[in-house]
């Protein structure tokens, strides 16, 4: 067991000859993304696609997409927390530190799309005059508060896992990890626990109401096409849900392949994950279907034609490949896994599972720009520039410098140390 | 001549719904609701940290802090950020 110990600190005390590159390469696209955002600092939104017309693009896209990932991190450590679901529990701070990464790039895009960003402090500033009328302000409440917890609930249970990480390391490292737990005492695990599990209950109702509230930002609109929408809050979580879980898979096959975890991070973990992900990817689907039908059939006309275009016209190539390609193939594959008994197979499962990833990012995308184009009568207006194109590589090459760099602070898996004792 | 028409009766009908549409017309208190169901759990959260057991005075000391500092964090990035940006303003 010790040496298990051993193995799972070894991110925070080895760096591979490949780290420095892998980040190298990141924090180019980064530093390239900043160029960009620069100029559209510059020169204003003029610069990007976006216009009178068609307000809100590929930022808004990214908004809604990190806010959904984000989802995944703490249903899962709820989860190991509630319902003593102990065999994720490897996986556990993999997917709490992605909710973290995650809702920081949602904050950030919100910043990003913003004309005049220097006016981002009227939200707090102005917050008790509109938080009665405006689901923005609703939002930011709720991801504020779901920040404030995520964090709280990462650090707490994982000081005593960085206390074992010192007393196994030297010089700066065992300095580093000494300032990381200011006032640590031996026996604290005992309230600490309760805290966690206090906090477990308390994120659940927060993390759902984040995803309302974004929902809430669309479907309030009332005069736009396909966004008023009763069901809009449910909708919304059961992607957050699919997507969330899919990028931990993606990310837990890659830290287990790159770690040498495969003993740790079993592959019935991936099968029990896969199984929930396709299930929550057929909810979806139907609830597409509904909405999609409903509008065709009986929608008033902005309805019908917007949703005409979704199917049928100027977004039909994308939507149909987003569907079959992202959608229906990877729960295809995972529903027949699910009947194959005792089979998982992590690479394909983690393939399959990035192909819903992406598909979940270009649904956001088709969630705004077709009605906010066509709801207006102008289709086929909006298309990003190579500013934003550059601001969204960034936008996912920081996740993952921000990921990677954490994984040399952050044990990623949580260390049995009362069974090592 | 019948997309033009759809496009010009899609276009009354996008302005005639929004200025229909009043936002929260019974003047119902829906802010308050919404904020208070999202902030409910936290009391419940802050009433464990302080009344539940076991209990220590250094670690629920810790925990508040921690809540406090990630709070400001929040409030002080956005400031932060609106000040750094407001410099190309």
């Amino acid at each position: 067991m010790t040496d298990n110990v051993d193995r799972m600190l070894r991110p925070l005390m080895h760096t591979s000859r490949e780290f420095y590159p892998f980040v190298a390469i990141l924090g180019l696209t980064f530093a390239v993304s900043v160029y960009a955002y620069q100029q559209q600092l510059m020169y204003g939104l003029g610069v990007t696609g976006l216009n009178d017309v068609t307000i809100w693009g590929v930022y808004i896209a990214n908004f809604i997409f990190f806010i959904g990932i984000s989802h995944a991190g703490i249903a899962i450590s709820a989860a190991v927390r509630l319902l003593n679901a102990h065999r994720y529990k490897p996986i556990a701070r993999i997917a709490e530190l992605l909710t973290i990464v995650s809702l920081i790039m949602a904050g950030m895009s919100i910043v990003i799309d913003l004309g005049r960003p220097d006016r981002a402090m009227l939200l707090i500033t102005e917050y008790a005059s509109r938080f009665m009328y405006s689901p923005l302000i609703w939002d930011i409440t709720a991801v504020a508060t779901y920040l404030v917890l995520s964090t709280t609930y990462l650090y707490l249970p994982m000081r005593r896992d960085i206390k074992v990480a010192m007393e196994r390391s030297t010089g700066w490292r065992a300095s580093l990890f000494k300032r990381l737990i200011p006032l640590y005492e031996e026996g604290e695990e005992a309230t600490i626990d309760r805290l966690s599990f206090w906090l477990a209950v308390t994120i659940l109702p927060v993390m759902v109401m984040v995803h309302t509230t974004v929902a809430w930002i669309f479907s309030l609109l009332s005069s736009r096409p396909l966004w008023f929408n009763a069901f809009a809050g449910p909708y919304y979580i059961v992607a957050a849900v699919a997507s969330g879980i899919a990028s931990v898979m993606v990310i837990a096959a890659v830290v287990r392949r790159i770690y040498h975890w495969e003993d740790i991070i079993k592959p019935d973990l991936f099968r029990g994950l896969s199984n929930f992900t396709a299930m929550t990817t057929l909810v979806y689907l139907y609830m597409m279907m509904a909405e999609q039908l409903a509008a065709l059939f009986a929608g008033p006309s902005g309805e019908a034609f917007v949703s005409e275009e979704w199917l049928f016209g100027s977004f039909a190539a994308l939507f149909w490949v987003m569907t079959t390609l992202g959608l229906v193939i990877p729960f295809l594959y995972m529903l027949v896994q699910a009947f194959r008994k005792d089979y998982v197979n992590v690479g394909w499962t983690a393939a399959m599972s990035l192909m819903l990833v992406i598909a979940f990012w270009f649904k956001r995308y088709m969630i705004i720009v077709p009605t906010l184009s066509i709801g207006v009568q102008q289709v086929g207006i909006y298309s990003p520039t190579w500013i934003e194109a550059a601001i969204l590589l960034g936008s996912f090459a920081l996740p993952l410098l921000l990921y990677t760099v954490l994984t040399k602070v952050v044990p990623l898996i949580e260390l049995e140390v009362k069974h090592d004792a | 001549m019948h997309e033009a028409l759809v496009y010009i009766a899609l276009a009354i009908q996008s302005v005639a719904s929004a200025l229909e549409s009043t936002v929260n017309p019974l003047g119902r208190p829906l802010g308050l609701i919404v904020v208070g169901i999202i902030e409910a759990p936290v009391v419940v959260l802050l009433l464990a940290a302080l009344l539940g057991k076991p209990r220590s005075p250094k670690i629920t000391a810790l925990f508040m802090g921690w809540v406090l500092v990630m709070f400001g964090a929040f409030v002080g990035a956005v400031f932060f950020l609106s000040y750094l940006l407001g410099i190309f303003y």
